[in-house]
């Protein structure tokens, strides 16, 4: 077996994306395990989503919004509304949120767009985006106003917004969309950044913000409907992937975040504080959730460049201190057993999370905490591991 | 409870079972087959083809399980075969579709054909074989293409992911992805074109049969048959000295 090389390469050019989740507002219940969540993760953002055209929608989200309000977390709305008379709903939405609550920024999708054109194709013939975005700026002018898409890259692709009529610009991935089996997911990761090259060319200048993405699909636009999952198998447009409760899955996040902060993406919402997507539910913390718990602390950090020798492994790391102190963590995007060796840096502590540990991370929300001893150097397949450790070469190398 | 979870809960969430990957070697060429797939297809290390093979999809673009009743194999130094056949059956109902299916892996060619025939009629988005494209070696690299009535075009394979098809209607295409390595793609048995999977985080550009631009979903009827094939050749030295 080859021993993977994770060397330090001094300071990276571009900063931590802000790390989010999402919240369906239609399926949050009485709000108490999302706000638990809410609460562990303590996360950047969260992304509402809601459908203005269902009944009770406002009730469920001015509950949402009271969840949301009890932390420090920043808000932002993926909201749906009727393709011909969007006034109504934009009227009332502004009603419930401007004197009540704090509101960074909202993303207001014609219901049609839920779906996806071909460019040639025939397109809806009610508003269009762009002028529900123009509308939303008239009746939530304090309000950041998004262009894009709250599902994939595809549909932001085929309708593009003009320059200069939004103030950032979202979508969301699911590696599922064609193919679910595991290499297929792993392999997704490769296109990563080349979606997000040409993702922050249609932004223009302005902040790029991917919503919520996990390895689930939480919506077809390509045919109506998800693929029914009740055993929860490896199927294509799924939001019951069984990944999601899996060590796979924590070992994607991680690879994900990492290629959002290698492209530069300002903001990003990974999995969701309730279903379908949530990272945790009845006290049993999935290993997604303690990737994510992790990474949120990488706010304000100074990121730090680690190169691997193999891409099998996929390091991300940040200064603590500023100074030679630093947390690294590491992920085996394989089924294979890896030997890796760290250089220029002595590992001070170390926590893996991998089938092993499985268990006890199940049940401890505290699990992913660099605990004080030697490290194996090995992560067994889909294995997570953080990592403290000193430099012993120049922080600013 | 939690100490009877099972290794494949503990990996992947679940304890379904999956499709059983077979690694092969012919010369300098290596790939996996998975199923009814080729993939991963390494030209001296350097991956050439994603994969390659056939998918069924439903009427929501969701994709079929694909039964398999038979499989042989014949391998040796020079060639590969695998000969395989069975059915599609959608959830709660009979057998609709049958499919066979023989790829053939030689060190300067691999080729894949299938024949469909529907039992009853069979309503899809798409069915028949497709391959994806790597991006290493692809993107924004030139590419040129012969369509079906004989005229060419030299392209490129998109750099910023491409909205809409880069190329219709593809009887053959050839492009280098490493140096001293050419490969000569033909398509047969339905009009194919090519899509940037990018737009859906793939690692890929697909090359399929039938058309967006056809009507979608469309029915094969009772007792309708459709034969497709796509074969690519190895041109260069990189192929054999490793």
């Amino acid at each position: 077996m080859n021993t993977v090389s994770i060397q330090y390469a001094g300071p990276a050019l571009l900063g931590f994306p802000a790390l989010g989740q999402g919240l369906w507002v239609d399926r949050l219940n009485d709000g108490a395990e999302a706000l638990e969540i809410i609460d562990w993760l303590q996360s950047a953002h969260l992304e509402l989503l809601v459908d203005l055209r269902n009944d009770g929608a406002f009730d469920r989200l001015e509950q949402a919004l009271r969840v949301c309000a009890s932390s420090e977390t920043d808000i932002w709305l993926l909201v749906v509304v009727d393709d011909a008379q969007p006034h109504a709903q934009l009227r009332q939405l502004a009603g419930l949120i401007n004197e009540r609550f704090v509101i960074r920024g909202v993303l207001v999708t014609p219901a049609a767009y839920l779906e996806s054109y071909q460019p040639d194709g025939i397109w809806p013939c009610g508003m269009t985006p762009v002028e529900v975005a123009q509308l939303a700026r008239e009746y939530v002018p304090q309000v950041m106003i998004g262009a894009g898409v709250p599902t994939f890259f595809t549909e932001l692709n085929r309708c593009r917004p003009t320059p200069g009529s939004f103030d950032y610009l979202t979508h969301a991935t699911s590696p599922i969309v064609h193919a679910a089996d595991d290499a297929s997911i792993v392999e997704s990761l490769q296109a990563l950044p080349d979606v997000f090259r040409s993702g922050r060319a249609l932004a223009d200048g302005k902040p790029y913000r991917l919503t919520t993405s996990a390895v689930g699909a939480w919506r077809n636009p390509y045919g109506g409907q998800l693929t029914p999952n009740p055993q929860r198998e490896r199927l294509t447009l799924s939001d019951q992937d069984p990944r999601q409760r899996g060590l796979l899955a924590a070992v994607w996040t991680l690879a994900h975040y990492h290629a959002a902060q290698c492209s530069g993406v300002d903001a990003i919402a990974l999995w969701a504080v309730n279903e379908p997507f949530s990272v945790a539910s009845a006290q049993h913390y999935w290993p997604v959730f303690h990737v994510i718990k992790g990474l949120s602390l990488a706010r304000g950090r100074s990121a730090l460049v680690f190169e691997t020798s193999s891409p099998d492994i996929v390091a991300l790391g940040w200064s603590e201190d500023g100074g030679e102190n630093v947390r690294l963590w590491l992920g085996n995007l394989s089924c294979e057993l890896q030997t890796f060796e760290i250089i220029g840096a002595e590992v001070t502590g170390c926590t893996v999370l991998d089938q092993d540990s499985y268990v006890t991370a199940l049940s401890d929300p505290q699990f992913m905490q660099p605990a004080r001893e030697s490290p194996v150097p090995t992560l067994k397949a889909w294995a997570v591991a953080v990592i403290d450790c000193r430099l012993t070469v120049e922080p600013a190398l | 409870m939690t100490a009877e979870i099972s290794l494949p809960q503990r990996l992947y969430g679940t304890d379904q079972a999956v499709t059983a990957a077979l690694s092969v070697t012919v010369g300098s060429l290596a790939f996996r087959v998975e199923g009814q797939q080729l993939r991963t297809l390494r030209v001296s290390g350097f991956e050439v083809l994603r994969s390659v093979g056939l998918v069924i999809r439903d009427e929501f673009w969701g994709t079929y399980s694909l039964q398999q009743h038979s499989c042989e194999i014949q391998a040796d130094d020079r060639l590969w075969r695998q000969v395989s056949e069975g059915v599609v059956t959608p959830e709660g109902q009979e057998p609709v579709l049958d499919w066979s299916l023989d790829m053939r892996v030689a060190e300067r060619e691999v080729s894949v054909s299938v024949r469909l025939q529907a039992r009853s009629a069979f309503t899809t988005c798409r069915a028949g074989l497709m391959v994806l494209h790597p991006l290493k070696g692809a993107v924004a690299m030139p590419v040129h293409v012969t369509h079906s009535d004989g005229q060419t075009q030299q392209g490129a394979f998109p750099d910023l992911i491409a909205p809409i098809q880069p190329f219709f209607d593809i009887k053959r295409l050839v492009h280098s992805p490493m140096p001293g390595l050419s490969l000569e793609w033909s398509f047969s048995g339905d009009v194919f074109e090519m899509e940037d999977q990018r737009n859906w985080s793939d690692a890929s550009f697909k090359t399929y049969n039938r058309p967006l631009a056809w009507p979608c979903p469309y029915i094969l009827d009772a007792g309708e048959t459709v034969e497709q094939c796509i074969s690519v050749k190895l041109i260069g030295q990189a192929q054999v000295h490793s």
